[in-house]
């Protein structure tokens, strides 16, 4: 299960960001939140970082790329300890629906199988 | 006994080879009102330790923190550990007093123990193939767990004594039994967020009844080895059973005042509550943690030594500092000596100067590898002279520290597990 | 009332002949009187009306999980048509001033050498700005962006146009533009602030249930008038614009954008130099742009093909689109190439519609489709940019269940517009969302910050009150269009402007 992006449909209003903050740190910010919006704002060329457990989503417009943080990296060690800048998407353990689906105004955000 | 422990002089190494979970250290002590601390460098560990009651070597590269402090370092070391000294050691903190006949980590060798993670025949890796193992000579030291484990507290440990609690690892040893340790948690299962390398059946050879805490009497003083970080923010009970430990360390050991050694260290680095001072390291960090937080939405990734850094880790130290200097209010008729707060200024601007270059050249796409591991170093060594002179400020009762406040607490109910 | 939850707590004086910066508290006394926004700006618009001052405000859900709390307001007294004005900023520079500390800036007297404002962090800077002054929008918003290492800084700039004291200069919002149609970009420019940036990463507090009963009105919202439909084209196109030029406009449409938490994306990225139907990153530098003004488009659509390219130069130049428009279209300019080289004539100091004959709306270009009576008065009444259609689009008036007649209408827009500035809503995504209620509105302000004695009535009384006294400051220079000079319409603004 995890949290996946329709992206062509995202209109880049940012409001999935202070949601997902506002499960995780209880405010309105959008420091905290496992998502991010990508932006290139000349080049209208825009989409969602979803932070998971392992890997980074980057939702695309031209579709969807996965980022093993590091991976690339030839030789990396052991015990590398996590940064706590901003937590993984957990899909909102605990909650009736993830925050980002509720406020997301048009319905590109959903939870995949 | 409790304002006896909170005099005590704290020590935490920030120098070469530490990462960043030492921080978390920071946290939890400034939590649990243990104000008087120190940071310290590899070139001056030696000349800290006299006047320290408690050293802390939280996770980082065990070979580059053992190479750091020679030659000095070792020998300080036994010094302090006999008049009555409590170091406490966690992952890599933990590694570095075991006996070992490796260049360099040969010169601290305090503790006996044995790791129960060597093997000569590297398993196959399910996942994380990076962090798996390590080499060792012609042996591995391998990570069979990452992320959360259960530990069982031994019967005689106080207060937690019989209890289960959840701790996370990431490659911090699990120890044989040995006569020269005392052994006072134990690995006893693992969770539904326990992230196996390999087989399970070989973790839980590799864990499972071993040694995750222990003890080892040095003269007067002790060594505590944690091989998970208790220390870690989203794990309240660990930090618990780290601030206990070192209550109980203070109740068994008579607490010799050594002499002050009467440096008057009053203002050395300035008076943060300076308004001149305080608003020029605030604008800086602010600007630093500004670029900083552009900087982590980028994928890029530089390996240094060992380890993976990402950008996220320059915004961590940055809010390491941040978070506590935009709680400070400028107190007119504070002044610091003349001069005296140009060194942390420097360090700041010199620190900034070096992050716009590398997010100027990422944003180019060029090479940045040397650049970033100069930089994570003067991140460093920032974060340590900025919260040496913080804690000095909040010690003097001139400003409050960070008890429980909401948000912090808040900020503990997020701080959940993260997975790389 | 608890104010942590909707503000920051803090207004921003910035001396510019000083080159000083004061923080003052923003304090719950003002709160309960002017509850935010255009309200409060007004308020410290006439404590330090001898300094000239323009303010830029938040209002009180800018910046929330309230549908479309976008909005910010720039208030000052307008060059071109003398009244004092209330331009909205519906990009995030509002979103971005909140969150770096500051609701409020008044920006007072002028300096003596070009400068900047940097806000971040509860911090704010006067700078020098000898770097970007002579610089036009698009490279000012670069340069800053990447001075300050970051590209989600906001800017609030002007141009070259602003700099010259042009009539027709606009603020602009980042490289877009914005809804000024009232010259405040001129009054920046003489004040020598070429450049106001923030990057907000504070946070507020949110109350119990708030942000459910914010998605269930959300959830309303985009299921109800606007379902299914996207961009500026339609909006244009329910207002009579020329079909042509919106065909040609659309056929060039790449993506639609939304400002912070709107939940109708009403701008529409146009591909100039690059396939419109590129999803990839477009390796051009400057493959087109954003089209976020409803007027300024309606302007220029005469220009057919022609028009992303002359708008882009206008917004580079910091000019206001629709009057652009109008003295474009009066030289009998159709080629795009013309249009831009004809910009060059209108960045000199007082160059305006009245001097170059063409008819103006006290000073200011008028909203260029056709509409009825209650669109004329609400322009006339030069209180709030009409860059907004005066009237509904999409929906019509009666889905918004207005007032059959003309100056009910009109007392409609002006309160509807009055209380969105004053609560920080988008006035834009309030003319077309009936869903989007002022009781709706209300409740939800109410909510966020435990203030249970604010209701619809008192917000309308508000709206109203906004509208009276910013109309009493000062009287419009300048005429209407000859076709509107006829007192019983005179008669009717003023009316509408004294509350009745």
């Amino acid at each position: 299960m995890e949290l996946a992006v329709e992206s062509l449909k995202c209109t880049g209003c940012r409001i999935c960001e202070y949601a997902c903050n506002y499960h995780h740190d209880l405010d309105c910010s959008a420091n905290g939140a496992s998502l991010m919006l990508h932006r290139t704002e000349k080049k209208n060329y825009f989409g969602m970082m979803v932070k998971g457990e392992r890997n980074l989503m980057l939702a695309r417009p031209e579709g969807p790329e996965l980022v093993a943080p590091g991976a690339q990296v030839e030789g990396a060690g052991a015990s590398s300890k996590p940064i706590l800048m901003r937590a993984p998407c957990d899909r909102c353990e605990g909650e009736d629906e993830p925050f980002c689906v509720k406020a997301c105004p048009t319905g590109c955000l959903f939870i995949k199988e | 006994m409790q304002e006896q422990a909170r005099r005590l002089r704290i020590g935490i190494y920030a120098g070469e080879g530490a990462s960043h979970s030492w921080t978390w250290f920071v946290d939890l002590l400034e939590r649990f009102n243990y104000l008087r601390i120190r940071f310290v460098q590899e070139q001056d560990l030696h000349r800290h330790l006299p006047d320290l009651d408690v050293l802390i070597l939280s996770g980082g590269d065990t070979f580059e923190v053992a190479r750091a402090l020679e030659p000095s370092g070792p020998q300080a070391l036994r010094v302090f550990l006999e008049r009555g000294g409590l170091y406490i050691g966690s992952c890599a903190g933990a590694y570095l007093p075991l006996n070992s006949s490796k260049e360099h980590l040969s010169s601290f060798n305090f503790v006996r123990a044995k790791i129960n993670n060597l093997t000569r025949d590297l398993p196959a890796v399910r996942a994380l193939p990076l962090k798996f193992s390590t080499r060792y000579g012609c042996t591995y030291v391998i990570h069979p767990v990452r992320e959360e484990v259960v530990v069982r507290m031994a019967e005689d440990f106080p207060v937690w004594g019989g209890r289960e609690v959840t701790v996370p690892l990431y490659g911090g040893p699990p120890l044989q039994p040995s006569e020269d340790i005392e052994p006072f948690a134990f690995y006893s299962g693992f969770t539904g967020r326990t992230l196996f390398l390999t087989d399970p059946e070989i973790a839980e050879r590799v864990y499972l009844g071993k040694i995750a805490a222990c003890e080892k009497s040095i003269g007067a003083g002790r060594m505590v080895l944690l091989g998970p970080h208790f220390e870690h923010p989203g794990f309240p009970e660990g930090n618990a059973i780290v601030e206990e430990w070192i209550r109980w360390h203070v109740a068994r050991t008579p607490l010799r005042r050594l002499p002050e050694t009467g440096r008057r260290e009053e203002n050395a680095e300035g008076c943060l509550l300076d308004p001149l001072l305080l608003e020029s390291l605030k604008k800086e960090v602010s600007n630093m943690r500004i670029r900083a937080a552009a900087l982590a939405r980028e994928t890029v990734y530089w390996q240094i030594g060992a380890k993976v850094y990402e950008p996220e880790k320059i915004l961590h130290f940055v809010e390491v500092v941040w978070s506590r200097l935009a709680r400070l209010k400028a107190q007119r008729g504070k002044t610091s000596e003349p001069g005296s707060g140009e060194p942390l200024k420097e360090l700041a601007a010199s620190c900034h100067a070096r992050l716009r270059e590398l997010s100027e050249k990422v944003s180019r796409a060029q090479e940045t590898q040397e650049l970033a591991e100069a930089l994570f170093s003067d991140l460093r060594r920032l974060t340590a002279a900025f919260l040496e002179s913080y804690f000095r400020t909040i010690a003097r009762g001139e400003a409050p520290g960070r008890r429980e406040e909401a948000s912090a607490q808040r900020t503990m109910h997020r701080k959940a597990l993260t997975r790389r | 009332m608890d104010r942590g939850n909707v503000y920051m707590g803090r207004i921003l004086l910035v001396d510019l002949n000083k080159g000083t910066c004061e923080e003052e508290e923003l304090s719950q006394d003002l709160i309960e009187e002017h509850v935010g926004g255009a309200a409060i700006n007004l308020a410290l618009y006439e404590r330090y009306q001898d300094r000239d001052p323009v303010v830029m405000g938040t209002g009180l859900l800018t910046g929330t999980f309230a549908p479309s709390a976008c909005a910010g307001v720039l208030t000052g007294k307008s060059p071109v048509t003398g009244r004092v004005c209330h331009v909205p900023l519906l990009g995030q520079t509002a979103v971005e001033l909140k969150y770096s500390g500051f609701d409020f800036i008044v920006i007072l007297g002028e300096s003596e050498k070009p400068v900047r404002l940097w806000l971040h962090d509860e911090l704010a800077e006067v700078v020098g700005a000898g770097d970007v002054w002579g610089k036009d929008v698009w490279e000012t918003v670069e340069k800053l962006r990447f001075e300050h290492g970051d590209d989600y800084v906001q800017i609030v700039c002007i141009g070259p146009a602003g700099e010259k004291g042009s009539l027709l200069a606009q603020v602009s919002e980042s490289y877009w533009g914005s809804r000024d149609i009232f010259g405040l970009g001129a009054s920046l420019g003489k004040k020598k602030l070429k450049a106001i940036a923030m990057r907000g990463l504070g946070s507020l507090e949110v109350a119990e249930g708030f942000f459910d009963e914010c998605v269930q009105l959300k959830n309303e919202i985009a299921s109800g008038r606007i379902r299914g439909v996207q961009g500026l084209v339609p909006i244009l196109e329910s207002l009579g614009a020329d079909p042509e030029g919106l065909k040609a406009v659309q056929a060039r449409v790449h993506r639609n954008v939304a400002s912070f938490n709107c939940i109708y994306p009403y701008n529409s990225f146009v591909m100039i130099e690059e396939d419109p139907k590129l999803l990839k990153e477009s390796q051009k530098k400057e493959p087109g742009l954003l089209l976020t003004d409803p007027a300024g488009v309606a302007s220029l659509l005469f220009l057919k093909e022609g028009l992303p390219a002359v708008l882009r130069k206008i917004n580079r130049l910091g000019l206001d689109p629709a009057a652009c428009g109008r003295i474009l279209a009066k030289q009998g300019v159709t080629d795009a190439g013309e249009a831009e080289k004809s910009l060059a004539a209108f960045l000199v100091e007082g160059f305006s519609l009245d001097g170059q004959g063409v008819e103006n709306v006290y000073g200011a270009a008028p909203w260029p489709l056709s509409v009825g009576l209650e669109a004329r008065l609400v322009q006339a009444a030069s209180l709030f940019s009409h860059s907004l259609p005066p009237q509904p689009a999409l929906a019509s008036f009666e889905d918004f269940s207005a007032p059959d007649d003309a100056a009910g209408r009109a007392r409609w827009w002006l309160e509807r517009q009055a209380a969105c500035l004053i609560l920080g809503i988008c006035p834009l995504s309030a003319l077309l969302s009936p869903e989007l209620s002022l009781e709706k509105m209300a409740g939800l302000a109410a909510k966020a910050c435990q203030w249970d004695s604010l209701t619809e009535d008192v917000i309308r009384g508000k709206a109203r009150q906004l509208v009276q006294k910013t109309a009493a400051l000062a009287e419009p220079k300048g005429k209407l269009p000859s076709a509107w000079q006829d007192p019983e319409f005179e008669a009717s603004v003023k009316g509408l402007l004294q509350g009745g």
